[in-house]
């Protein structure tokens, strides 16, 4: 139970970052970012994904526009901003220096060096 | 078979079974408290719910139109605990959330009563009582068990309790009830405790609580000055508001006791030998009545006294009744009262009315004809003697009434005998006899019965020589029943004769030929042609 509840807040820490970059690829639809994330095993069950979006949203990273679908309602397509690729590019840097540092802290202090 | 229900979730129409409907309907409300108070709350919730439908629309086909509890459960799964809403985003963490309405219901930590339909003997009665005081609801039980074989009335509190007290049908009312925070993460305990054995799951509460405990007091230090004013004001308005509330509940409580206490009275003076009635006598004793022995002694019986019974009953029965569920409520702080209870309380009331005044109508017949009756007595005084000597006892010397009210002339004596004032008229006699003649009127259902009751009747006086003893009392004989009986004692007296009256009979005169003289007692008086006239003469 431990482990689980850890490895979801350290999952949950760059969701947002994982959305941005699909999102940075092509638009899509919440089921679709889902897809995408359920394929790489980072995100479990869907319901964290809706607070995510409409918080990037509220923040500007992200806006919407309705689609016609062919089968069902009406889609919500979400896209990012000018503002959003800014955020992301910025992101992306300081992501590869977090796993540079946090893989140097890992082999430094891993159990096998103990 | 199972009733379905026709729901629309993000644009789409579902038939869904009912315990199906119950637990998604939970499972909603879970994901929107939990995200209370965050901005795009209700968006959120439109995209969550448009999800949820297209999750569910490819499980029906025209072969299965319905959505089962299964169906309801594995979106559950895909969706994930409502928990993972909250921890979304960082608005949803704010402890005092905008939303007042809704969450001045659910304070932390304030515990509602509520019946456990989940841990239930009877009702679930002792469970959420159990609840409400933190306590194993086997000493809640055991007590309302010793009770009902020690007395009656605390089977009358628990069906009180029944009524009063409401059943926890949704999870967040099951929280109230257990005095938990109507947060995520406890409806989503609900939510699988209803999925798992309950009775299992409630050992390990205690140490939930403790966890809890420990995480909102993190997030308390998470918070900023703004929010540390902000729940100073609260907690002030909250200690306001805390005293208010207690007095409001501490005058609830009297009262409920009050007309508890008074309903328990009537049920005892009516259906139990209780004496109620306590009337002091003229030398300073206690007597009492009960109920039963006042109908006795006005000789209602049967159809009329079950009447006049059950409808005094219910009708201040039921305004006490109504009144106990009011003030119950009010402390226990549960608001609406389902609306048949007052519309059967107040059927029940106006049936007690009617019943009542049917059953004084019928006993009001006892007394609707007058009757009456006479017996006369003819005496001549001895040759020696032209003057009558009335004796009358003071009738306070009488030891032997023991209830007495003079205003209303209504006696009874020690053996349960009633008894009243006659009154006394003086007129001229038509012949040169004396003649003491008795009127006597009494009540009753017809002529008939009214006669005989004014028959029953005794009146005691006694001529000896020159002399006539009165008594003070007339009596009604014994097994007679009172119907108003009067008596009127007609003296007549011949021309030229003379009457000596005694001291204090003047209150039992009521008529008589004209005299001069307020008062009659203590003096001699001659009839003349111009009626009682002072006797001056000295007589042997």
């Amino acid at each position: 139970m431990e482990i689980e509840n850890t490895k979801a807040q350290m999952r949950k820490g760059v969701l947002e970052f994982c959305i941005l970059c699909i999102l940075s690829e092509k638009d899509a639809y919440p089921s679709e970012i889902i897809e995408a994330m359920k394929n790489a095993k980072l995100i479990v069950v869907e319901g964290t994904l809706y607070p995510l979006l409409m918080r990037l949203k509220n923040e500007g990273q992200l806006g919407y526009e309705w689609k016609e679908s062919t089968s069902g309602p009406p889609r919500k397509y979400y896209k990012l901003t000018p503002a959003g690729k800014e955020f992301l590019n910025g992101l992306h840097t300081s992501w590869q220096e977090l796993v540079d540092s946090v893989n140097q802290i890992a082999k430094q202090y891993s159990p096998n060096t103990l | 078979m199972k009733k379905t229900i026709n729901i629309s979730l993000g644009g789409i129409v579902f038939h869904i079974e009912e315990d199906a409907h119950q637990k998604l309907s939970d499972y909603l409300t879970a994901i929107s408290n939990s995200m209370q108070g965050s901005e795009g709350q209700s968006e959120i919730m439109a995209d969550i719910e448009a999800r949820i439908a297209e999750l569910l629309q490819p499980k029906v086909n025209d072969f299965k139109q319905v959505i089962t509890i299964t169906e309801v459960q594995e979106v559950i799964g895909i969706m994930g605990d409502p928990q993972e809403f909250a921890t979304g985003t960082s608005d949803a963490k704010k402890e005092e959330p905008i939303n007042t309405s809704e969450k001045g219901r659910y304070q932390y930590g304030q515990r509602r009563i509520f019946r456990d339909p989940d841990d239930k003997v009877l009702g679930g009665v002792c469970s959420g009582i159990a609840y409400h005081f933190g306590i194993d609801p086997i000493w809640i039980r055991l007590g309302f068990g010793l009770s009902f074989f020690l007395g009656g009335f605390s089977m009358l509190l628990y069906i009180l309790l029944l009524i009063i007290i409401p059943k926890a049908r949704t999870a967040a009312e099951k929280l109230e009830m257990r005095g938990q925070p109507v947060d995520i993460n406890n409806i989503r305990k609900i939510i699988e405790e209803d999925m798992q054995d309950f009775k299992k799951k409630a050992k390990d509460f205690g140490d939930d609580m403790k966890n809890w405990k420990t995480r909102s007091r993190t997030q308390q230090f998470e918070k900023n000055v703004g929010d540390f004013f902000s729940s100073l004001g609260h907690g002030i308005g909250g200690l306001v508001g805390g005293i208010v509330k207690g007095i409001v509940t501490f005058i609830g409580i009297i009262l409920v006791i009050i007309f508890s206490c008074m309903f328990i009275a009537l049920v005892a003076s009516l259906w139990t030998g209780m004496n109620v009635v306590h009337i002091q006598t003229h030398d300073g004793h206690m007597m009492a009545y009960s109920v039963h022995s006042l109908f006795t002694m006005l000789a209602i019986h049967g159809r009329e006294k079950m009447m006049l019974l059950v409808g005094f009953f219910l009708f201040l029965g039921v305004p006490l009744i109504a009144l106990i569920l009011r003030f119950g409520r009010a402390i226990m702080g549960v608001r609406q009262s389902p609306r048949w209870i007052n519309m059967s309380l107040f059927f029940v009331w106006f049936a007690g009315l009617i019943i009542l005044l049917g059953g004084t109508m019928f006993a009001a017949k006892h007394f609707s004809i007058n009757g009456h009756t006479t017996d006369e007595a003819k005496f001549t005084l001895p040759s020696h003697s032209n003057t009558l000597y009335l004796k009358m006892p003071d009738r306070n010397d009488d030891e032997d009434v023991s209830v007495r009210i003079d205003s209303l002339n209504f006696y009874v004596s020690d053996n349960d005998l009633f008894r009243g004032n006659p009154s006394l008229c003086i007129v001229t006699s038509p012949d040169s006899n004396f003649h003491f003649v008795l009127n006597k009127w009494a009540r009753g259902t017809n002529a008939e019965e009214a006669k005989d009751a004014a028959n029953s009747i005794e009146y005691s006086f006694t001529q000896r020589d020159s002399s006539l003893q009165l008594s003070p009392y007339y009596q009604i004989s014994d097994g007679a029943p009172w119907r108003t009986q009067k008596l009127e004692g007609v003296l007549e007296i011949p021309l030229n004769k003379a009457i000596d009256m005694p001291i204090g009979i003047d209150h039992i005169i009521c008529s008589t030929v004209h005299h001069q003289h307020k008062h009659l007692g203590g003096h001699k008086w001659m009839m003349s042609q111009q009626g009682l006239v002072a006797d001056s003469t000295k007589n042997n």
